[in-house]
């Protein structure tokens, strides 16, 4: 049976109806089309479906659309400013942070909440809120120099 | 030294700001209208004869659209190489390991799908199944496939020089036997497809490959299809490695499904799926023995070696040779025997991975050189100097190292790590150690024998001028080729970087056999900048007449025409241009003549400006059997340095520093080829720390996931200090050649030789768990 | 994903009804994290989940006479509070490494006793803390040291339709020190062993001893017997060498894909071992 759930994604208000064993990335992929969330593995292992969901990084695929009713939910298409490119995604760019992409988006989102959180973070203090989201690509370097970046040009 | 407007700097990529923002589109990101969703029923035992399949019942679960097996997909055989082409899309008679595909269905939605999938009963009479080479080859073992009695899937003998001989004259001889596990690539992005048959008999594959040319041959020959009726596109992927370099059978799958509906059908791979398809790393066992001279001159090598390579041939063979061929480098060596051996086992296909087959042997090799230079008493480093090759030396089976930094790589890393204060003199638990490799630039021959160019490339202009577009089959995986192919267009052509577009990744654009064997950028570069010279050669030929200056009195950089000699009166064509564009706001005006108003007027004397380039390899040396895998146009080598620190009561390995030095010939990015090799660092580490698909007795993978299969994460990655050394190789464009996977060889030997030096000792298995260490230790105390 | 129901109560007593009246066919799910992942992978078949989110009885984290958590309380809660970072260090270190960020973004303290793995992390510290679980059901109330709640591999002492409430304990006395170690095959894993240490100094002498030690056996371990034999000693390196030993005699792994029995007794010794060694610094 489904349920009828309200949640605002990317400050926009959604009222949707879902089955209960339906995953906020499916939902977020399948059904509403932002599909800039990946689906890596599917269960909580890689990182590449984090949203932010009120203002914290979570695996959307551990987390059943119903259980995200009422929640707000940040995923990487509400990142871009009306100016264009996040300072975030602008050092992901210009230091070569992005290679296959697949990472990315959840990449930006855990960076996004931890320069929130603590605007001059450590480089210990950058892998551990990066250590949720695996990169087979980069080996992690140029990531962690982008957050440097951003976080000094953020402050 | 030329001076480059675009190239050799740090160019941010062409797809950055789709990737960071989600825009950019991967398989499992697009929707066709009326597209269904396809699943693939795999088999549960490792070895088993098909005694029935029914099917119908999952043909009766409403919004089932069809269901195929081998009876649907005929028995045509394919593989990668055709010399082993040893599958079926679906197994008929028999199944070879958990996971083989039996069925596939389409359905309205996935859950129907995979609820038909359950809906399907086979009947197996199980057979007993082998798992390890011993196993495979032992006397009255079962077979696997009738034409291949004993299991042998390829064997590989030769012998360059007289290593029996040389090991007369040596002072030192050394065996070792060292053994890697079987990996996987863990890309990102599990593979996926969409097949749409359309009502004209058009076949369009989206999908998430490294090679859209042999996936829409293979594609072709499967489905008895013409092959200008098959499209392969490549959307954005999600990293390859090596596994998504060849067709798989999801994408045939769904190819004979939306053939047979008429409807788009899309399939993605679970992660555990992925993990069942596997072609990744194969197991390799090497044993090895080195003779040396007292000086430390490197007399021969004997190489031994037997593969775990799974139910399939995958690309088996290529990896069988190079298991022995890329030890011939980057040391002088006049005698090299190699026997190597790849055995079918009933476990998934092993195929290709980063450093293709090899990355064990190299490992294997440079821990045994690390071993005799301490035996002889030389410093690890000063005895690699003494062999090392360079530029134009030719190695015994015949690769040709047309440019060679590896000496200037060696200095580099010594000098980057602060080697000569550290070695010797690091506390106990800590360790340095250092190793070096190489690898091709492009494989020289197709995988399938034949004469076709390996790339094509076409640049168009804009009829404006303004623009110019590169037309390549090349595939964009995530190593930055687009951008590269960018840049070189902008280069050869004159204009700036930001005025050039890629389209890629289509079978479409050109001919490109794909982004493996590190090719990409020697060849598809040639070609692109073949094409980019031929429109600029075009565009100056049209001004030169329109002007009356000789062409070779001119050139384009940075988007403007120079005149070499006096810069003739080009008013009447700035006039022309402006009046065709009233109205634009940016108009040239009283900078030098433009490009793009050259363009603009070769276009109005000449029809669309177009320029194709094309390009294979010359003929390559090596006239024994095998000479076609090694044989390259050029070779990548690489240095580095790992500095551990080892927890002498548990074991645990932490890699705290690594210095990188690679040799690409010339960097087109500096940004990407530090990716590279930052990347080629991390996946070493984690074979050489973390990584084992494990099986359990049933020939079940135990850890088909990312929380039982560990890679390495942000925390335990090192930074890497890279070194980018510059060779000018004279094969490639602008004196380019790899670095994809050079760069991971190094890197498990100078963790090894590291690991080593703060413990005391060797150890010839991977990965060097904290387990596996702990016990090293532990060893080493009881023989005190 | 296999297809079930999903409910959300306010209160306690609407849970306790839902899922009597389900039959004990469904299953409470607090942040997720496991339960999502079993279904999906065909381990669990639920036809209801029962959320525990809504429920204001199991939040709240207080510091006053001792520490009290609701067992909804989430781990990025614990590994941030200064509160717990001063006075149970062993505890905020433990949450600090569970899983991921995203995770513990999620994770509950009570899902992850009441999962109930050997390797869970919340439990040692809790196991020499001597904390208390409160655990509530349609039959009432009752309160559990944590020693007696395990009962195997997925197994607890809760009957189907009992929650763990809230979780609490006793004030830090003066002079204790303590601390959580653990050894995964990367920097933030699943443990291969992990452990935990709590003791109290008086003139140099170690007054109280608690050691617990996870995934050797089938149930988180407090190792009562070797306590009896550290307490009353000073601490010195002979004595940690023994206590090293004792461990591996008295912890009883398995062998699986993370590691093998052998290896898992030998580093539980030396994590326990130093585990000592780091509470004994701190509690100087």
């Amino acid at each position: 049976m489904k349920r009828l759930i309200t949640l605002t994604i990317n400050g926009k208000e959604y009222e949707v109806a879902v089955p209960p064993n339906l995953t906020l990335l499916d939902l977020l992929r399948y059904e509403l089309g932002l599909t800039g969330t990946k689906k890596g593995c599917d269960v909580g292992d890689c990182g590449a479906c984090t949203v932010i969901m009120d203002g914290k990084p979570v695996n959307s695929c551990l987390v059943l659309a119903v259980q995200a009713d009422g929640r707000d939910i940040l995923t990487i298409e509400g990142v871009e400013t009306e100016e264009g490119l996040h300072p975030i995604q602008q050092a992901f760019v210009e230091k070569g942070a992005v290679q296959c992409g697949f990472c990315t988006p959840g990449m930006i989102l855990s960076a996004k909440s931890l320069l929130e959180r603590n605007p001059r973070p450590t480089e210990e203090e950058i892998r551990t809120a990066l250590s949720g989201n695996l990169c087979r690509c980069t080996g992690y370097q140029k990531i962690v120099e982008a957050v440097k970046d951003a976080s000094e040009k953020l402050s | 030294m030329t001076q480059y407007t675009v190239i050799n700097k740090r160019a941010p990529r062409l797809d950055a700001p789709d990737k960071s923002t989600g825009r950019a589109k991967y398989v499992d990101d697009m929707t066709l209208p009326g597209m269904l969703f396809g699943a693939l029923l795999q088999s549960p035992l490792a070895h088993a004869r098909i005694l029935n399949i029914d099917v119908s019942k999952a043909k009766r679960l409403p919004g089932v659209k069809a269901v195929v097996t081998a009876e649907d997909a005929g028995l045509i055989k394919y593989g990668v190489s055709p010399a082993r082409y040893d599958e079926t899309l679906f197994c008929h008679e028999k199944v070879r390991y958990v996971g083989d595909e039996i069925a596939a269905v389409a359905a309205v939605d996935l859950e129907t799908a995979l609820e038909a999938i359950s809906l399907i009963k086979v009947d197996y009479e199980e057979l007993p199944a082998v798992f390890t080479p011993e196993e495979a080859m032992a006397q009255g073992a079962p077979v696997i496939h009738e034409e291949y009695p004993g299991n042998v899937c390829a064997e590989v003998h030769q012998e360059f020089g007289d290593v029996e001989a040389a090991f007369q004259d040596c002072d030192l001889i050394r065996t070792d036997r060292f053994v890697n596990k079987r990996q996987d690539a863990a890309f990102l992005e599990p593979n996926g497809c969409i097949a749409d048959y359309d009502r004209f008999g058009n076949l369009t594959l989206y999908t998430s490959t490294q090679v859209p040319h042999y996936v829409q041959r293979t594609v072709a020959m499967v489905l008895k299809l013409p092959v200008g009726r098959v499209r392969v596109i490549k959307p954005y992927v999600g990293g390859g490695f090596g596994p998504k370099a060849a067709a798989n059978p999801m994408e045939l799958a769904a190819c004979l499904l939306s053939k047979k509906i008429g409807r788009p059908v899309k399939m993605n791979y679970s992660r555990e799926q992925v993990f069942l398809f596997s072609r990744a790393r194969h197991q390799f066992v090497h044993t090895l023995t080195t003779g040396v001279k007292k000086d430390g001159t490197i007399m021969a090598l004997k190489n031994e070696c037997y593969l775990e390579g799974g139910a399939y041939a995958s690309f088996g063979i290529a990896t069988v040779y190079y298991a022995g061929s890329l030890l011939a480098a980057p040391y002088r060596l006049a005698n090299m025997k190699y026997d190597g051996y790849r055995v079918y086992t009933n476990k998934p296909a092993c195929g290709a991975q980063r450093g293709h087959g090899g990355v064990a042997a190299r490992a294997a090799w440079e821990q045994q050189l690390d071993a005799i230079a301490e035996e002889l008493g030389m410093d690890p480093i000063e005895f690699r100097l003494k062999n090392v090759m360079s530029a134009g030396d030719i190695t015994c089976n015949d690769l040709n190292m047309s440019s060679f930094g590896m000496k200037d790589c060696i200095e580099a890393v010594k000098k980057g790590s602060g080697w000569s204060e550290k070695k010797g003199k690091m506390p106990k638990g800590k360790g340095i150690g250092m190793a070096c490799g190489f690898f091709v630039s492009g494989a020289g021959y197709p995988i399938y024998r034949s004469d076709t160019y390996h790339a094509t490339v076409t640049v168009k202009l804009s009829e404006d001028g303004g623009t110019a577009t590169v037309y390549t089959g090349a595939a964009e995986i995530g190593q930055g080729s687009d951008t590269t192919m960018a840049l070189i267009a902008a280069e050869a052509l004159g204009v700036r970087y930001e005025d050039v577009r890629v389209a890629s990744g289509d079978t479409e654009y050109g001919i490109d056999l794909g982004a493996y064997s590190s090719r990409t950028t020697l060849m598809t570069g040639h070609a692109t900048k073949e094409a980019a010279e031929s429109v600029k050669r075009q565009v100056l030929q049209v001004l030169g007449d329109r002007l009356k200056v000789p062409v070779d009195q001119m050139d384009i950089k940075n988007g403007y025409i120079v005149f070499k000699g006096e810069t003739p009166d080009f008013s009447s064509i700035r006039t022309a241009y402006i009046k065709e564009h009233r109205g634009w706001t940016d108009n040239p005006d009283e900078e030098p003549l433009t490009f793009r108003e050259a363009a603009r007027l070769a276009y109005l004397e000449k029809g669309t400006i177009v320029g194709t380039g094309k390009y294979k390899p010359g003929k390559l040396g090596g006239k024994y059997k095998g000479a076609a895998v090694g044989t390259s146009p050029a070779y990548g080598c690489s240095a580095q340095v790992a500095e551990v620190s080892v927890d002498m009561e548990t074991g645990k390995v932490s890699v705290e520093r690594v210095t990188d030095a690679h040799d690409c010939g010339f960097a087109i990015n500096r940004t990407s080829v530090e990716g590279q090799m930052e990347g080629s660092v991390s996946m070493g580490l984690g074979e050489a720390l973390l990584e084992e698909v494990k099986f359990d007795e049933k020939g079940n993978i135990l850890n088909a996931n990312l929380a039982e299969y560990k890679i390495p994460t942000c925390l335990d990655m090192p930074n890497v200090k890279s070194l980018i050394v510059e060779s000018n190789e004279p094969n490639g464009p602008f004196g380019a050649k790899e670095v994809g996977e050079g760069a991971i060889m190094p890197t498990i030997p100078a963790i090894l030789n590291a690991v080593y030096d703060a413990i005391g000792v060797r150890i010839n298995e991977l990965p060097l768990t904290p387990e596996r260490v702990y016990m090293a230790i532990r060893r080493k105390k009881g023989k005190q | 994903m296999k297809k079930f129901d999903y409910y959300q109560p306010e209160s306690l007593k609407e849970a306790y009804g839902l899922m009597e009246k389900l039959n004990g066919e469904a299953r409470f799910i607090a942040g997720g994290t496991d339960v999502i992942v079993r279904i999906k992978q065909g381990a669990l078949h639920p036809d209801a989940l029962i959320s525990l989110r809504r429920i204001s009885a199991l939040k709240g984290l207080g510091n006053e006479d001792g520490l009290s958590m609701g067992s909804m309380t989430l781990f990025r809660d614990i590994e941030r509070d200064p509160a717990i970072a001063r006075d149970y260090p062993a505890l905020g270190e433990a949450a600090s490494v569970l899983a991921n960020p995203q995770v513990r973004n999620v994770a509950t303290i009570g899902g992850n006793l009441c999962n109930a793995a050997p390797s869970a992390d919340a439990a040692p510290p809790l196991m020499v803390l001597e904390a208390t679980l409160t655990i509530e059901g349609p039959g009432g109330q009752r309160e559990v040291s944590i020693e007696d709640f395990f009962r195997g591999p997925g197994e607890t002492c809760l009957e189907h339709t009992e929650v763990v409430t809230r979780i609490t304990i006793p004030k830090k006395r003066k002079g204790t020190g303590m601390a959580f170690l653990k050894i995964g095959r990367v920097a933030q894993d699943i443990a291969i062993a992990n452990a935990a240490a709590l003791i109290v100094v008086e003139n140099g002498v170690c007054r109280k001893c608690r050691l617990s030690a996870g995934a050797v056996a089938p149930v988180p371990l407090r190792l009562k017997r070797i306590e009896g034999i550290v307490e009353g000693r000073k601490i010195e390196p002979d004595l940690l060498d023994r206590v090293a030993e004792m461990v591996q005699e008295d912890v009883s792994p398995i062998t699986d894909v993370r590691s093998t029995a052998q290896y898992r007794k030998t580093v539980s010794g030396i994590l326990v071992k130093r585990a000592i060694k780091e509470a004994l610094d701190r509690a100087g």
